[in-house]
């Protein structure tokens, strides 16, 4: 086992776990605005990497082009997701809130099944072709494009969230509501903000992903389990404790993979995620 | 004109109705109390102010404006500041940042220093403090934190929801000094105390609450020699309103 293999691993797995982390951190944030679990995460991000890939196969536009339009779009539909299903729920009980998006998770991967089959896509001959090597390690260009965007998204969030005045008002709602209200907030719009950006948190990591991996109807399931364990683990809520979280599993699964099998990637990490949340029930930052 | 109204007001929270009939005035100037025993609507009122809960029937007036079709968000815009009960700081934000949002949709940086100087002069450990995350200091400098953060949107009426609840007597007398002081600053303030001695001490006027209507209201240092008061507070039978001096004798 050579350095520069354990570097690939490193840095290949540092990619992976950006795009958890990005995945990660938009169910981090509807749950932390509304203390809402949503569902149909997974096909949120199954919407994105159809739009990507068909963009690609009728239009010719490689994802890297189409990826702010996806973005864009994502984030309408979560602000519509908004309003038109999860606001007429909220004054209601708990478990309306969670058949909502349960609903919600239903009915998209059946429209996609009717709508595309359950055939999976993929982009052939993208245009980012090859591989890179830096510094002894060869690395495929899609992943390296993959790390860098969701990176730069990650930071763009961060800074949004954690340096702006709208992203002050975010977090006010996210640590009390009623307090947020009798400061001017309108809470309302925070709810439909969130929603917003973790839609277009996934329309990005949608993007990025098609790049490299298939789209098929259930393919939210494969990404979004892992987000579930991400939040939980980086604690409920914790926009910093998603991306420290998605981070580690990433790499973790990467290392895995190579020890174990493939197949069983992920053993460790829902391992390590049942060994933390035995000691630290509340995730790794709590919510903040 | 009052500076704020509540004519008849009944709340609802869930299904079940904790208020009923309550009209009360503010005057510009005023030190306003409301009291009575614990659960007897107090908080359930002053939230109507803010449109935390439901109205059933009644109106809310502030300066002329009508509060009542307002949705909570609008609230503090018109010069109404809330300040609730157990403080309700943003608990992993800083001193600084909490005392930020409390300044509303205001960005003009003048103003703003303006108003973290004044707020700093009132509490100077709050400046000490301006970097801290708010859930790590003592109760009481969360509590005047809290007011801090009400009183940097500059409102014309401060609403104090038990601002002693669990206070040293130290912060308490910090506390009481800095009301008098806003006041004499020409703010208007309704508040909430559990202390029925000193608030009526503390107040020009007060209304006594049992059981989710209004039971006495007056001059406080009228309503301090009133029989009734004890009555109220320990005795098991209800009354109607009654008023030991004129309502509208205020200043
Ligand atoms: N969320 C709620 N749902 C139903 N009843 C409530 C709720 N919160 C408080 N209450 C009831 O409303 C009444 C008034 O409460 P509150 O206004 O908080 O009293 P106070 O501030 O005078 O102590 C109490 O009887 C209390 O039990
Ligand atoms: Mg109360």
């Amino acid at each position: 086992m050579t350095a520069e293999l354990l570097l690939q691993l490193l840095v290949s797995g540092l990619g992976m776990g950006f795009i958890f982390a990005l995945i990660a951190i938009g169910l981090a944030l509807i749950y932390g605005v509304m203390n809402v679990v949503n569902f149909a995460h997974g096909e949120f991000l199954m919407i994105s990497m159809y739009a990507s890939v068909f963009a690609f196969t009728l239009g010719g536009l490689d994802p890297v082009v189409t990826l702010p339009f996806v973005a864009v779009a994502m984030f309408g539909f979560g602000v519509a997701v908004y309003y038109l299903l999860m606001k007429r729920v909220l004054g209601g009980a708990m478990h309306s809130q969670i058949f909502a998006t349960f609903g919600l998770m239903v009915f998209l991967q059946a429209a996609a099944q009717f709508t595309f089959g359950a055939d999976y896509y993929s982009i052939n001959h993208s245009w980012l072709g090859g591989t890179v090597r830096i510094g002894g390690v060869t690395l495929p260009m899609p992943q390296i494009v993959a790390a860098v965007g969701a990176i730069l998204c990650t930071a763009c969030l961060y800074l949004l969230v954690f340096r702006t005045r709208v992203g002050r008002s975010l977090r006010a709602v996210s640590q009390d509501r009623v307090a947020a209200l009798t400061m001017g907030i309108d809470a309302d719009r925070m709810n439909a903000l969130a929603w917003g950006l973790a839609a277009a948190c996934i329309g990005v990591a949608g993007s990025l992903l098609s790049n490299f991996y298939y789209v098929f109807p259930r393919v939210g399931a494969v990404f979004v389990l892992v987000a579930y364990v991400t939040v939980a683990l980086g604690g409920f809520g914790s926009i910093g404790g998603a991306l420290a979280a998605g981070v580690a599993i990433g790499v973790l699964q990467v290392f895995s993979g190579f020890f174990m099998t493939s197949t069983l990637k992920f053993v460790p990490v829902f391992a390590l995620y049942l060994l933390i949340v035995l000691f630290r029930p509340t995730g790794l930052l709590g919510k903040q | 004109m009052p500076l704020l109204e509540t004519r008849s007001v009944g709340v609802a929270l869930g299904d079940v109705q904790v208020l009923w009939n309550a009209s009360i005035t503010v005057e510009p100037g005023e030190i306003v109390c409301l009291l009575g025993p614990n659960g007897s609507g107090k908080s359930t009122l002053m939230n109507s102010v803010s449109r935390l809960n439901r109205l059933v029937s009644g109106e809310i007036w502030f300066d002329g404006t009508a509060v009542h079709s307002l949705p909570p968000h609008k609230v503090p815009q018109l010069g109404v500041s809330h300040v609730l009960e157990r403080h309700r700081l943003f608990p992993f934000m800083t001193v600084y940042e909490n005392l930020l949002i409390g300044a509303g949709s205001v960005t003009d940086p003048a103003i703003l220093k303006q108003r973290f100087e004044r707020v700093y002069t009132l509490f100077p450990r709050l400046k000490e403090r301006e970097r801290q995350v708010a859930n790590s200091m003592s109760g009481g400098e969360q509590q005047m934190c809290a007011i801090g953060r009400g009183l940097m949107s500059d409102p014309k009426l401060l609403m104090v929801d038990e601002p002693f609840i669990g206070l040293s007597p130290k912060f308490r007398e910090e506390v009481t000094k800095t009301i008098q002081q806003l006041n004499r600053d020409g703010i208007a303030i309704l508040m909430i105390e559990q202390n029925v001695r000193q608030a009526l001490a503390l107040s020009h006027r007060s209304y006594i609450l049992k059981a989710g209507q209004i039971a006495l209201t007056g001059r406080s240092a009228d309503i301090a020699k009133s029989p009734q008061l004890e009555e109220i507070f320990f005795a098991r039978k209800s009354g109607a309103t009654t008023s030991v001096s004129p309502a509208s004798a205020a200043h």
